[in-house]
């Protein structure tokens, strides 16, 4: 089965029984791997009355065909499961060794169910498949583990889970290698309510083969050569993702052109197997506060403070922070959400020190840092934090719940009100079991670009004619019709087993993934047919939550992105792409109703209608 | 026994390579017609304790074929020229 290792491995913690299926080629085709074979084993394997944190859960990884090959950037791997924030089902993806080594190993998927009774964690080596004691390694953090059980397994990757997920933290994260992320909704208290500290696969000895060698190498070779002419590769491997966003941050007022110095003086590139662009990090802080120490950076973003809890004018203060969540496992977007509603709150008078155990609720550097540790041992206010942006409003009462900022009980990634209501944000709106906006585009989407540059993009994605005359004006465009095309796409990436960062999906489209699928399958097809496959995973993934109770009413926005963003003196209300227009409830519902006419799904239940199901061939799958 | 050279030998810059494994996927599928690392006549290993430094070495059997070398997009592999 060129392109796969044709086996599926179950995992039954419970029983403490592990067993191997062949791979059905028939479901790896219209499926093609990755988030879409997982939502196709989640449908079977994970009981919609399941709670998250039951052990009827499952646990399902999943590679994708370009996996374990040269392909540019083919590291990524999904982790479906039912999530705790959103009681849906939702798949994360990451980047690491993990895909790689599984698939060396003889597998293209795992499914873990069951709970144990004391903690393991799972090592998987071609067919020696165990379950090993892991009471020793209960407690320590993600990095104290990822070095521990490297030191047993070497050559090896690790999903490992820190002490949040031990405690079955709901804005928990986890990270592969250290360095891969996900998680985003939970999935490490998945894990440690399972008792599974961590999931390591070992370097096997299965050949993994492809179709036509000769293809598939001259059509990486033309790729690479694009790449290394990009002229910001040198600039991004040198500087990561800071490179690329300090004279943006600097013009947005942000003083982090100081940092550009200390930044690559202490940065280390580091690269996901087949990866050209290494725009990854390990920072190693010499000297200064909080030095010696290693932290793992998956982007700038998070030593931010556009994203950060608390502003930060000090490096070694911002990648200290940054390491402190990742060693514990917690989510800065959720954490961050949690807090920002947290602090609120108090300077409202509606959280008081009864409820904080006599802290203070503030965004100073110490409390933060407090409150994640709280956060992620369940210790004091920390166990209401920890049930994320919904469950933590609730319990402080109704007028909390009103100002919770969430969607499916998850945080938001983007704000639209500081930007624009583009196709990024509202994916988060309709994305299935969670909030996401990565599906909704890549990062270019956000910075009011010219029409004619998302045409192109869209070209160069394979979005049919007839799709781009509905979607595109002269002057602009339909948000929730590009939107799905956007995740469709998406889909792509992630059942294939391919990166979707931005400076590598720059160099990726739709005739390049039909030439890397052909060539290492043995399938032609054509773009129609690829792109249906994604619809096909989408539509799997809606199925899993439809089936759950999901509906329109779940596709909201937050009520806060109705009233204006108070910024100094200015007020930012929501705006359209180009902000020539606020948006409205109104015009958000007929946003809604415009997504689903372009997804063929119902307008009032927010489900895939019969017949799309039907020209999807998922009337298997209906409700 | 050492496999007869084809090439020139290979210079190795470990700090500057980034643990992308492209040398190893492209040396195994040359070699077994198959991707897989343990298969390849290059190693690389990452040195016991370390986070992102790399012990990189050649088997016996490589023989200075260069395909690492053309493919390592880091220039951490450098064969010499004629």
């Amino acid at each position: 089965m060129n392109g796969y290792m044709g086996r599926i491995l179950y995992v039954d913690l419970t029983e403490g029984r592990t067993r191997t299926e062949a791979l059905d080629p028939e479901m790896a085709r219209s499926f093609l791997g990755g988030w879409g074979v997982n939502a196709r084993l989640a449908w079977d394997a994970i009981p919609p009355e399941a709670g998250a944190l039951s052990p009827e859960n499952a646990v399902i990884i999943g590679t994708g065909p370009f996996s374990g090959t040269i392909v540019p950037g083919s590291a990524e791997l999904s982790i479906t499961t039912k999530l705790p924030l959103s009681g849906g089902i939702g798949t994360s993806c990451g980047g690491g060794h993990f895909s790689l080594m599984l698939k060396a190993s003889g597998y293209d998927h795992v499914v873990i169910t069951g709970q144990a009774a004391h903690p393991v964690y799972l090592k998987i080596h071609n067919d020696d498949v165990e379950l090993l004691p892991a009471d020793d390694l209960w407690g320590r953090d993600t990095y104290e583990t990822v070095d521990a059980l490297r030191l047993r397994h070497e050559p090896c990757s690790i999903i490992p889970i820190g002490p949040a997920g031990e405690n079955c933290v709901g804005v928990s994260m986890t990270f592969i290698d250290k360095g891969g992320s996900l998680g985003f909704g939970g999935l490490p208290a998945v894990m440690g309510a399972k008792n599974l500290k961590a999931v390591v696969a070992v370097l096997g000895d299965r050949p993994l083969q492809v179709a036509d060698r000769r293809r598939l190498t001259k059509a990486v070779d033309r790729m690479m050569e694009r790449v290394k002419s990009y002229r910001l590769r040198p600039k991004l491997i040198e500087g990561g993702t800071f490179a690329m966003t300090v004279e943006w941050l600097s013009a947005m007022g942000r003083d982090r052109a100081s940092w550009e110095d200390i930044h690559n003086a202490v940065r280390q590139a580091l690269a996901c197997p087949s990866c050209p662009m290494a725009d990854k990090e390990v920072k190693r802080l010499r000297e200064g506060e909080f030095s010696p120490s290693t932290a793992y950076m998956t982007d700038f973003m998070g030593q931010d403070e556009s994203s950060a809890a608390t502003p930060l004018d000090n490096h070694n203060r911002a990648v200290n922070r940054v390491a402190v969540l990742n060693r514990l496992g917690i989510c800065r977007i959720n954490f961050t959400n949690v807090l920002n509603l947290m602090v609120s709150l108090y300077g409202q008078g509606i959280l008081t020190k009864d409820q904080t155990g006599g802290m203070e609720i503030n965004k100073d550097y110490d409390t933060v840092l407090k409150l994640v540790e709280m956060t992620a041992r369940r210790e004091g206010f920390g166990d209401i934090m920890a049930d994320g942006p919904l469950g933590a409003a609730r319990r402080l009462g109704p007028e909390a719940e009103k100002q919770a900022n969430h969607i499916k009980g998850c945080s938001p990634f983007i704000d639209p009100r500081p930007d624009s209501m583009n196709s990024m944000a509202f994916a988060q709106i309709v994305h299935p079991g969670r909030s996401n906006y990565a599906c909704g585009g890549i990062g270019i989407y956000m910075q009011g670009r010219p029409i004619d540059q998302f045409v192109h993009h869209a070209e160069r994605t394979g979005m049919s004619d007839e799709s781009i005359s509905r979607t595109f004006t002269a002057a602009s465009f339909e948000v929730p019709w590009l939107t799905k095309h956007a995740e469709d796409w998406y889909s792509l990436f992630n059942s294939l087993g391919q990166c979707h960062r931005l400076y590598i999906h720059r160099f990726h489209s739709m005739d390049y993934f039909l030439e890397f699928y052909g060539a290492i399958t043995g399938e032609e097809i054509n773009a129609a047919e690829l792109l249906r496959r994604g619809e096909r995973v989408w539509n799997m993934q809606k199925q899993l939550n439809v089936r759950l109770g999901f509906g329109r009413e779940h596709d909201a926005a937050p009520e806060l992105w109705f009233e204006p963003m108070k910024v100094g003196a200015q007020e930012l209300p929501m705006m359209d792409y180009y902000k020539q227009k606020i948006i409205t409830r109104t015009d958000m519902e007929r946003m809604l109703d415009e997504y689903y006419e372009a997804r063929g799904w119902d307008r009032d239940t927010g489900a895939p209608l019969p017949e799309l199901l039907k020209a999807l061939d998922l009337d298997d799958f209906t409700v | 026994m050492d496999q007869k050279k084809k090439g020139q030998p290979i210079e190795i810059f470990t700090e500057r390579c980034a643990g992308c494994l492209i040398c190893e996927l492209r040396c195994s599928l040359r070699f077994e017609k198959a991707f897989n690392p343990s298969k390849a006549r290059i190693r690389v290993l990452r040195l016991v304790g370390a986070d992102t430094e790399y012990s990189v070495a050649f088997e016996a059997d490589c023989d200075n074929c260069g395909i690492c070398a053309r493919h390592c997009p880091y220039e951490a592999l450098i064969q010499a020229k004629k």
